[in-house]
């Protein structure tokens, strides 16, 4: 092998393991911060099943871990997401919701709160993860029915753009007509958080983020193929229409998990691919798409972590604080990027 | 030989519109098609649908045989690759990545290169000279390195045809002449059938086997390049009217000065080149003669002079001709003569210097000269 | 021309005849009249179209109530007995049609007689003659009245909450005079069953005692005195306060500076009272590890599934405060019984609770003036109660009347009902007394501060006359003093002095 793919594959194998360490140190430090102080001894004793502290152990197995773990992995689903529409529509700005994802969850959501609700009748929280997945659902139909018929990918970042438009029209349609603890209800479901993640949470939610995300690592090929542009993607083999298809599909299965079950998140999508790929200073999607997962994952617990201990027991909206942290990331890199070609 | 492309009665166009019609080609391996045109004349729209990135509107092209629609995308692709023109925006992509990509169809499901893969990679590169620069990203190299570093690519990927886009659009001369050389080798020892269009005449005349003129609904001609590079068709294809078209070395002339010339140019072997474009830049009419047909300055003259008076080639010059030569000089007023020596075939020139002379002509040692007195 | 002379001369006539009918008795006879109940807890209802006999010039009503719990009517000083009380109480009282009637009538409902006041109002518009079919028409009677359908509802809950699974019987229900989403049930050795109109049902366990064996699944157990409550509902603080029962609470789901209530907020400044986030996203880990029993939440709740799934998970369950569906003003203040049949606070609960009823029952007679409660949204509409909202019911009570009548669909869940601007000028313009209602966008510092908000509100008959007044912040969280805030309106609606009321300021 020449030098420089030995440099590069040394330094993809040393962020792999840097960044999955990181990632197990924060897992460990979620588990240990809270706003109950639990004493490290004490949280050893637990985990290898010598406690008696009752409380203690319900704290950490049934509140601190489904919650690190949900974090982990839609923070992973997100990175992923965002970065197969950046590869895909070649823009930088490109993120999960770009489709028009969360806008089509919110709306079925509102759906629910309002009409439900003010029926009188009650809804379970698998209930409104339903409707927000099914939500997620009908934008990306409405996707890939424009996918079928346009000629150029491009055109879908458009479509996805003004089907977000008017499910949002829509939502504000139906709010006329809400009360205001609907109204507040449903902000407060737009900012998302990850709080009160259950056991069930994180097993439905490991199974979709798994399956989809090997799926996208098998399709690391054709991806690389898509860095060169459409046409030379075709020339390769690549079944364009199948693969767009694939593309969103993938993409709105993972950016709609997230949605269902925490809320929108914003920010996780567009910033970690771009940091993944300053870090490993490559774009090759077979190296990419395992260090933007564990880097999803670093970036969405690392912000709840902060989000939750910051100012507690007040919550902070995740949103805020992944936005916080992201833009900046983001400016910093594009700008040092452009200034290198 | 085989034709290894054919097309049959095809159309091309977007959203099932026709807009050429009646294409058949015929394309051997190891030969080169340039199309040429008109821009927009639908060059690229044939390029596309050949490369099957577009659909054929009617008709049906056949790779060796078989109708394109028979092939799979894979299948396909190990056996016509493509140079496009479109600037590419890739990202952190070294040139090797970018070359790499062309074993694409040959790689496994993560597409990670074998040894063999490697191989043919270095090959080539090499073969484009571009191993110097491999590890470099493709974005911060100039544009004639980028054209051949996709030149590589299109290569490694072993086609059996290849369809380029304007290929050397982004080039300059140097550039240009390097990579349609690299075409024209790789054409010949790897036995690949190349398509292609080309905006300069001159290298399309050069290097091409066969061409065909796209201009409006059909194809206007189709066949070798020496029946297409005549005056007429060229002139008439490309619409020219602002100056002529030159075949024999496939050059372009701008128009001839209008008027009654009064400037007499005596010249040959190349001389008068030079005092030709001269004059015809500042729309100065001149007669020149005695040229021989056979002379490099007939073939400007003959698109810049309004009167020439030739010998046949290989002959001196007759008496008939330096009569008719005499006569025009008395109808002018001023004479250049180019010439600083004489040999047996145009010895009369020199007493054509001497006749213009004792007729009272003003004589001027360059055209320059000739500009500052008249213009 | 001549044409509609004529037509507009023949309408004049026809419309002078209708007049002097309907301004006299009819002949003696026997009819049938409308009759509209108001008051009391709107539980009870009297049947509509009544008999009504004519004799020698003087008319005479049978009333018949829904109930056969009344024993008479007063009338001014006149006291009417029943005359049969099949199929309900049934009294005979003389009409005085098109003016409101206010009487007393005593119900036995409760183990002690009780009176409660109400108002009749016999339209003589309707007056009709009474023949074969209407006879069958008035024994079919119900008039589908909201009141008799949400009753059969009530019922529905009732019977099936009293089943516990395991055979036992109930020995007592407690008698609640106006709260309709609640009742409590007992059983030997104590032990008291609570259920919710939304089905859930709690079973207080009393001290000393274990959990009864085959109790239906549903059933949430609770040992007394039920401590390290986590309050996440507003309206229920208020009432823990007034019975005593805070040392029970141990976290909030608002901030202290959140709380108007002065006990929680002292509670919480000393430490007593912890803040464990707000009901959509509150702090797990605190209120596990404060071994919280009970989450007392608001029906925002239901918005939020996953955090009652959440507290479940843990073991602790979560009862919702209903009390903002009570359609009468006390039945909000009576949960408090509710809450101290959790906290074993009956006795201050039960003092408590009849000071406010004492209180609205001195009322009586109307003022005659109509009201307005409202407030302008940021969209510029305005935001008015449904007409049998329990603040609607607040503003008779106090003796005025709730200008919009028949406004809002009462099956919905809500208590607002937004109107456009146009909509809300055309039927509150001539009103006499105008309210703001200052819970969601804040109080309001004078007239000038009002008129901007919207101009139009110049052309008000109140803003006129003077006659406009702004809710203190803090009358929300007051569930405990609705009986005081009633008396508060009706200082407003008598002209009293402004000094003088607590939960209202005038605007100026």
């Amino acid at each position: 092998m020449e030098t420089y793919e030995r440099h590069r594959t040394l330094r993809f194998t040393l962020v792999l393991v840097a960044m999955s360490l990181v990632l197990l140190a924060l897992m460990a430090l979620n588990i240990t911060l809270g706003s109950v102080k639990i004493p490290l001894s004490e949280i050893v004793r637990i985990l290898t099943g010598g406690s008696t502290n009752e409380t203690a152990a319900q704290i950490l197995w049934k509140i601190r871990m489904p919650r690190a773990l949900a974090g982990a992995l839609l923070g992973a689903a997100l990175a992923l997401s965002g970065f197969l529409l950046q590869t895909f529509f070649g823009n930088p700005i490109a993120g999960p919701y770009v489709l028009g994802i969360a806008s089509g969850a919110k709306l079925t959501v509102s759906i629910v709160l309002v009409c439900v609700l003010s029926a009188g009748r009650a809804v379970s929280a698998a209930g409104l993860i339903g409707a927000a997945f099914v939500g997620s659902m009908i934008s990306m139909s409405f996707v890939l029915l424009i996918a079928q018929k346009v000629h150029r990918s491009a055109m879908l970042v458009i479509s996805g753009v003004m089907i977000g438009y008017i499910c949002s029209a829509i939502t504000d349609f139906i709010i006329t007509f809400a009360d205001d603890a609907s109204i507040v209800n449903l902000h407060n479901w737009s900012k998302g958080s990850f709080s009160g993640m259950s056991w069930d949470n994180v097993a439905v939610i490991a199974v979709v983020v798994s399956i989809a995300s090997l799926t996208v690592f098998l399709l690391s090929k054709p991806i690389g193929a898509y860095r060169l542009g459409e046409a030379y993607a075709q020339n390769m083999g690549v079944n364009i229409r199948v693969f767009r298809i694939a593309l969103v599909f993938l993409s709105s299965i993972l950016s709609a998990c997230v949605t269902a079950f925490a809320g929108p998140i914003s920010f996780v999508g567009i910033a970690v691919p771009h940091i993944v790929k300053s870090l490993l200073k490559t774009a090759k999607p077979i190296l990419v798409i395992p260090v933007c997962f564990i880097g999803g994952a670093i970036f969405c617990l690392g912000c709840d972590l902060i989000a939750r201990t910051v100012f507690a027991p007040t919550e902070l909206s995740v949103s805020s604080v992944t936005a916080i942290f992201g833009a900046p990331v983001v400016i910093l890199l594009l700008i040092k990027r452009r200034k290198n070609v | 030989m085989n034709d290894y492309f054919t097309t049959k009665q095809l159309a091309v166009g977007y959203d099932g519109i026709p807009l050429i019609r009646d294409i058949e080609i015929r394309l051997q391996k190891g030969h080169i098609l340039t199309l040429i045109g008109p821009n927009g004349s639908g060059k690229s729209t044939i390029l596309k649908t050949a490369a099957n990135y577009l659909k054929a509107v009617a008709g049906t092209v056949y790779l060796d045989g078989r109708s394109l629609r028979c092939f799979s995308g894979h299948e396909l692709s190990r056996r016509l690759s493509v140079m496009l023109t479109q600037r590419l925006k890739t990202e952190l992509m070294t040139c090797r990545e970018v070359v790499e990509t062309g074993r694409y169809p040959y790689t496994g499901q993560l597409g990670i290169l074998s040894e063999e893969d490697r191989r043919q990679v270095l090959e080539a590169m090499d073969a484009v000279n571009v191993r110097d620069f491999a590890d470099r990203f493709f974005t911060a190299i100039s544009d004639g390195q980028k054209q051949r570093v996709l030149l590589a690519r299109a290569l490694c990927q072993q086609p059996e045809i290849m369809v380029l886009d304007e290929p050397t659009s982004y080039l300059d001369i140097r550039y240009e002449l390097e990579l349609l050389s690299m075409l024209r080798d790789m054409a010949r020892h790897r036995h690949i059938a190349v398509m292609m269009s080309l905006h300069a005449l001159d290298l399309a005349e050069r290097v091409s086997d066969e061409v065909l003129c796209v201009s409006g609904e059909t194809i206007t001609h189709y066949g070798k390049t020496d029946e297409i590079f005549t005056k007429e068709l060229i002139e008439e294809l490309y619409g020219v009217t602002n100056g002529s078209y030159q075949p024999l070395f496939g050059s372009l002339e701008m128009q001839r000065p209008q008027g009654v010339p009064k400037v007499f140019v005596i010249a040959g072997g190349g001389t008068g080149i030079p005092a030709y474009r001269g004059l015809q830049k500042m729309q100065i009419p001149y007669a020149t003669g005695i040229l021989h047909e056979n002379d490099v300055d007939y073939q400007v003259a003959s698109a810049l002079a309004s009167d020439v008076i030739a010998e046949k080639s290989f002959q001196c010059i007759t008496e008939s001709t330096y009569a008719c030569a005499v006569e025009r000089l008395k109808r002018c007023d001023t004479m250049l003569n180019c010439l600083t020596g004489y040999g047996e075939t145009n010895r009369a020139n020199q007493r054509l210097a001497a006749a213009a002379e004792q007729l009272g002509l003003r004589v001027v040692k360059n055209y320059d000269e000739i500009v500052e007195a008249i213009g | 021309m001549k044409r509609i002379a004529c037509f507009a001369l023949v309408l004049l006539l026809g419309l002078a005849a209708a007049f002097a009918f309907a301004s006299e008795l009819p002949a003696d006879g026997q009819y049938t009249i409308a009759v509209r109940l108001s008051g009391g807890s709107g539980r009870a209802s009297v049947q509509s179209p009544a008999v009504m006999t004519v004799q020698n010039g003087a008319a005479t009503a049978t009333l018949v109530w829904s109930s056969s719990n009344y024993t008479y009517m007063r009338i001014g000083d006149t006291q009417y007995d029943a005359v049969t009380i099949q199929p309900g109480s049934t009294f005979e009282i003389p009409v005085t049609p098109d003016e409101e009637i206010s009487f007393v009538a005593q119900t036995t409902a409760m183990g002690t007689p009780h009176e409660i006041a109400y108002t009749l109002f016999f339209d003589s518009s309707t007056v009709a003659p009474f023949t074969e079919e209407t006879i069958d028409a008035v024994e079919a009677a119900a008039v589908p009245d909201a009141a008799a359908s949400s009753e059969e509802e009530d019922t529905a809950w009732r019977s099936q909450a009293q089943e516990l699974g395991n055979g036992w019987e109930a020995e007592m229900e407690t008698e609640l005079v106006y709260a309709r989403h609640f009742a409590m049930y007992t059983y030997p050795d104590g032990y008291q069953l609570i259920a919710l109109s939304n089905g859930s049902r709690f079973l207080i366990i009393p001290e000393g005692h274990a959990i009864p064996e085959g109790l239906d699944s549903d059933i949430v157990t609770l040992y007394r005195p039920v401590g390290n409550i986590y309050l996440a509902a507003t309206s229920a603080a208020s009432l823990f306060d007034a019975i005593g029962a805070l040392d029970c609470v141990t976290l909030s789901g608002t901030k202290e500076e959140g709380w108007y209530n002065a006990g929680i907020r002292a509670a919480m400044e000393d430490g007593r009272i912890l803040y464990a986030g707000k009901y959509s996203a509150p702090d797990y880990e605190l209120i596990l590890a404060s071994g919280c029993s009970l989450a007392v939440e608001s029906l925002m709740i239901n918005h939020a599934p996953k955090v009652a799934e959440k507290l479940q998970e843990f073991g602790i369950p979560v009862l919702i405060d209903l009390s903002s569906l009570e359609p009468h003003p006390l039945g909000r203040t009576e949960w408090m019984k509710l809450y101290a049949a959790l906290t074993g606070t009956q006795a201050e609960a039960d003092r408590v609770f009849a000071e406010q009823m004492a209180c609205v029952e001195e009322m009586t007679g109307s003022s005659g003036k109509t009201v307005v409660f409202f407030y302008i949204n940021t969209s510029g509409n305005a935001v008015v109660r449904k007409s049998g909202d329990y603040i609607a019911k607040m503003i008779e009570l106090a003796g005025g009347q709730y200008i919009f009548e028949n406004l809002g669909d009462s099956t919905t869940a809500t208590a607002s009902i937004t109107l456009e601007m146009e909509q809300f000028y055309a039927g509150a313009k001539d009103a006499d007394v105008l309210i703001y209602n200052s819970t969601i966008g804040g109080e309001i510092q004078g007239l000038a501060e009002l008129l901007q908000k919207n101009a139009l509100l110049a052309d008000f008959k109140a803003v006129k006359t003077g006659d406009v007044w702004c809710t203190r912040q803090n009358m929300y969280q007051e569930t405990t003093r609705l009986g005081s805030i009633i008396a508060d309106m009706r200082k407003v609606l008598t002209g009293g002095d402004p000094s003088d009321i607590t939960y209202l300021f005038k605007l100026d």
